[in-house]
């Protein structure tokens, strides 16, 4: 029914005026933050910040958004971020560093010190080499990432694993393989080339933004344009009727995760040349952000509603606030009691305003 | 009768058990002791409480991830308040259960009013908690625990002393999850309250049309699963000694495991209090034979996933064969 309805102009119409309130509310914040602390708000610095902080959390947050709109969760994304990015940083290094690094000394965990000590002085590939190690390392990631994607999406369409179980239990054994590589220790010193992708900007742009506009595009092409992408809506919105209308939903829920994987493989790129280093357990923090920015962005928990631009939009709102709360000096721990409560409330939103719409007789 | 004792999952589960203590057995000499194994009962007590809380709500057709927040905070309240002032045990288990029960109320009032996926509340609500109290306190460590809740863990119910001088016994944390285990069984299996849960857990509308109180079940079980987190974290302070903030925050994916790998599934309606404490007691025989074999800690998240897995993946297996075409299609 729903997924007719989208068809038609009227919910087209509502989807837009439910961003248009995202837009609203993304002004409302950026002009109360601007006009609370206008010096530090709208300095240069705090703006670039949070311009190179968007990207990496927008990817996984999109990532999640797949699996929900599937009507499943992925949890393991942070893991899977961590992997992909341990394995790519080892390929990384031992291809731009062949000679004075071994594989093994990498394994034990004492890279960290290791590099610091002899880093400086080791000599990087240039030119069409770098390019190529480069270009090796974020197949690695992203093609890592992908293969877990796809182990959760056998466990959930094939095995039939409810999905929270499923990837609760791939979010602990990617996080151990990862733990059992290094041992717990950062690997760190890539060689600078990588880092542009990170930290680089092109004019003023950082060049992460550039990466994550792109894949916004492409992400909402595949999802409004695609077979696979409206596939996903149709199995979230019911299962049953998408199997009884001859989608293969096997097929569809694993492709669904097999994206998600590869949306957290470019997030992992996306963190390891910002912040230079690559560590278990970084970024653990952003799994409840992730599903309180995809619910906050209007996607239904239950899946087949929502869409890209509001998810977007949604990211942009969470990270003002966030980098609102950076300034005004609030702990770590008082934040999450911010964001379990916007979660909680943004899910109450949800399920009672429809309800008072149809009260009112109007159409939702 | 026979034959429904050996298609049991619990029974599987406990020829697992059997035959992987045997395995471990004859690589390290010193796992299948009576000193060992009266340890691992005692040590598991405290996630064997709170396992079959997760289980109550995982058979009611929910999953509950905010009871390590709710224990961690309980216990470090209780043990705040009863540092400066004088108080007992019993006092103690009361509180922590009262604020335990406070909180599960809490995420019964959002699962039930507004209908949010229980996964998504308790989110919220464990980042709630643990962060508001994260927030207010400022020395995070209590050392100055009172001796009254020492004394509890040391106690035995009965005890002898071995060849080697050692104390071996049947501790008092042990005998309290039994006591809970019995009294959770009794009122899952005699009460209207205890059916309740199994037929909301089944199916939702059809337990509404039947009569059965959803509210009051809704709201048991939420409470519930606060209350034995509350007596868990007493437990865990008896044992340890010592609190601090974060101490039980781990304890979630272990206990999840655990659950699951007693036979309970996420969609509710299934599962026994037996199978949940076998799945505890396998969970710590893995830990434990893990130690023994001198195996690093760094392996244990990749085995406590994999044991997540392969567990649900049985389940799933299972219902998929059990039942006929038309339920298939779903999912």
């Amino acid at each position: 029914m729903r997924l007719k309805k989208l068809l038609s102009k009227k919910k087209i119409s509502i989807t837009y005026s439910k961003n248009m309130t995202f837009v609203v509310v993304l002004v409302v914040v950026f002009t109360v933050l601007s006009i609370l602390r206008p010096t530090k708000f709208l300095s240069s610095t705090n703006l670039q910040q949070m311009a190179f902080q968007i990207p990496e959390f927008g990817m996984l947050a999109l990532a999640m958004m797949v699996a929900m709109l599937s009507g499943g969760i992925d949890l393991s994304i942070i893991s899977i971020t961590n992997l992909a990015g341990i394995i790519a940083a080892i390929v990384l290094l031992s291809l731009s560093y062949p000679e004075s690094l071994d594989l093994s000394m990498l394994l034990k965990g004492i890279m960290a010190e290791e590099a610091a000590v002899t880093g400086l002085a080791l000599q990087e590939p240039t030119g069409l080499k770098m390019f190529m190690i480069i270009l090796v390392t974020i197949c690695v990631a992203v093609g890592i990432a992908g293969i877990c994607g796809l182990l959760n999406g056998v466990l959930i369409s094939i095995i039939r694993i409810p999905p929270i179980l499923a990837t609760l239990g791939t979010m602990k054994l990617y996080e151990g393989i990862s733990l059992v590589i290094t041992k717990g220790s950062p690997i760190t010193n890539f060689p600078k080339p990588f880092l542009y992708i990170g930290s680089g900007t092109v004019s003023i742009i950082p060049v992460p933004m550039l990466i994550f506009t792109a894949c916004v595009i492409v992400l909402s092409i595949f999802l409004n344009r695609t077979r696979l992408g409206f596939s996903i809506y149709a199995v979230g919105e019911n299962s049953i009727a998408a199997l009884f209308s001859g989608l293969k939903n096997r097929k569809v829920l694993i492709r669904t995760y097999l994206v998600s994987g590869l949306l957290a493989g470019v997030a992992t790129i996306l963190i390891i040349s910002r912040v230079d280093s690559v560590k278990v357990g970084y970024g653990s923090s952003f799994l409840l952000q992730t599903v309180l920015v995809v619910i906050l962005g209007g996607v239904s928990y239950l899946g087949g509603i929502g869409n890209v631009a509001g998810v977007v939009l949604g990211i942009f709102i969470l990270r003002s606030i966030s980098s609102g709360f950076n300034i005004i000096g609030f702990s770590n721990h008082f934040r999450n009691v911010i964001w379990g409560s916007m979660l909680v409330f943004v899910t109450i939103i949800n399920y009672i305003v429809p309800k008072i719409a149809d009260r009112f007789k109007y159409k939702t | 009768m026979r034959k429904t004792i050996l298609r049991s999952h619990e029974f599987y589960l406990f020829v697992l058990m059997v035959a992987y203590s045997i395995i471990v057995h004859s690589i390290s000499r010193s796992f299948l002791t009576a000193e060992n194994m009266f340890d691992i009962l005692k040590s598991s007590s405290i996630m064997g409480v709170m396992a079959i809380g997760a289980f109550i709500v995982m058979l009611s057709g929910g999953i509950d991830i905010s009871f390590p927040a709710i224990a961690t905070v309980s216990m470090y309240v209780t043990v705040r308040i009863l540092e400066r002032f004088s108080g007992n045990l019993f006092l103690a288990f009361a509180m922590a259960s009262m604020f335990g029960i406070m909180f599960g109320c809490v995420n019964a009032l959002l699962v039930h009013y507004f209908k949010i996926p229980t996964l998504i509340v308790t989110l919220g609500t464990s980042s709630i908690f643990h962060g508001a109290m994260l927030s207010i306190v400022k020395i995070p460590h209590i050392y100055t625990v009172p001796g009254y809740f020492f004394e509890f863990s040391k106690k035995y119910i009965f005890s002898w002393v071995n060849s080697e001088g050692v104390t071996i016994g049947f501790s008092t944390m042990t005998f309290t999850m039994l006591t809970i285990a019995i009294m959770t069984w009794l009122i899952l299996q005699y009460t209207v309250l205890g059916r309740g849960i199994y037929a909301i857990g089944g199916n939702l509308e059809a337990a509404k049309r039947a009569g059965f109180n959803i509210v009051k079940i809704q709201f048991f079980v939420y409470s519930y699963i606060g209350f034995l987190s509350g007596i868990a974290s007493i437990l865990y302070v008896s044992l340890v000694r010592h609190v601090h903030p974060f101490n039980l925050m781990g304890m979630l994916l272990d206990v999840i495991a655990a659950v699951v790998l007693g036979g309970a599934s996420l969609t509710g309606g299934l599962g026994t209090i037996l199978g949940t404490l076998l799945g505890v007691g396998m969970i710590y025989f893995i830990k434990n034979s893990l130690v023994l074999m001198k195996i690093p800690s760094y392996w244990d998240p990749i085995v406590i996933g994999l044991v997540i897995i392969v567990s649900t993946g049985i389940n799933a297996y299972r219902s998929t064969l059990g039942k006929t075409g038309a339920t298939i299609i779903e999912a």
